[in-house]
């Protein structure tokens, strides 16, 4: 589960953020505020990468627990 | 020597780290795992995945997708290795197209696996007795068939095979 309310720069792990999807720009948005961005018509193509990232990283995160059970 | 009780220790170390977000550690123990047992996809995989959760001092993220497709060399059916490459072209390399044909492998490859453990289970619980707990599998045997739309003459056959041997069977 994503906090909504924490920065992007704070969920998206510092090897991440060498990936063309990342935007330094957006690093100061919370997941929400990405959220509504990358679902606004026409989307927002830099807040489309970044949620994708940020989702990357807490499904990987996530994936050890899963691992065990 | 390298022993199997080695390799699930390290594997063992390795989940500590992770569950501690001790990612670097976690890196570094995969990687020591992989000089014994080298071009493990298992490894591969997990060396991928954590390249991408550790900070800037890790491997660059080529390293991590290099991974993937050693693993994916090694077992082009490693359904781990074609997810996390999936995933890895979607949000990280933006590639929707590429992202989509390794899921659509690892789609294919899961169905056929999932259908095997299926019909193999019906033949268990059949011998086991458990006949309703038999038909049940293979009714999700056929299921899975017919939604991932490759209902075909033989594997039809090869289901309602199966069903008739059990219902012949003893209650």
């Amino acid at each position: 589960m994503v906090d909504e309310n924490a920065k992007a720069d704070d969920l998206i792990p510092g090897s991440l953020k060498r990936s063309r999807s990342y935007h330094r720009d957006y690093g100061d948005r919370t997941y929400s505020e990405i959220k509504e961005l990358a679902h606004a018509d026409p989307p927002d193509r830099k807040a489309r990468h970044m949620k994708k990232l940020i989702e990357q990283a807490a499904r990987l995160r996530e994936k050890a627990r899963r691992r065990q059970r | 020597m390298n022993t199997v009780s080695q390799f699930k220790q390290g594997v063992a170390r390795i989940r500590r780290h992770w569950n501690a977000a001790a990612y670097d550690r976690a890196l570094a123990e995969v990687d020591r795992l992989l000089q014994s047992w080298p071009d493990m996809p298992r490894l591969l995989v997990l060396r991928a995945e954590l390249i991408q959760l550790s900070d800037e001092s890790a491997p660059p993220l080529a390293e991590a997708q290099a991974s993937l497709r050693r693993a994916l060399d090694f077992d082009d059916q490693s359904l781990d290795a074609l997810v996390e490459q999936g995933h890895f072209l979607l949000a990280v390399e933006d590639d929707a197209n590429e992202a989509s044909k390794s899921f659509a492998k690892a789609v294919t490859v899961g169905m056929r696996l999932l259908r095997e453990a299926l019909l193999g289970q019906a033949a268990a619980l059949a011998e086991l007795d458990r006949r309703q707990e038999a038909f049940d599998c293979l009714a999700q045997a056929r299921l899975l068939q017919s939604q991932n739309g490759t209902s075909r003459k033989n594997g039809d056959e090869d289901l309602l095979t199966r069903w008739e041997e059990l219902l012949a069977s003893k209650p």
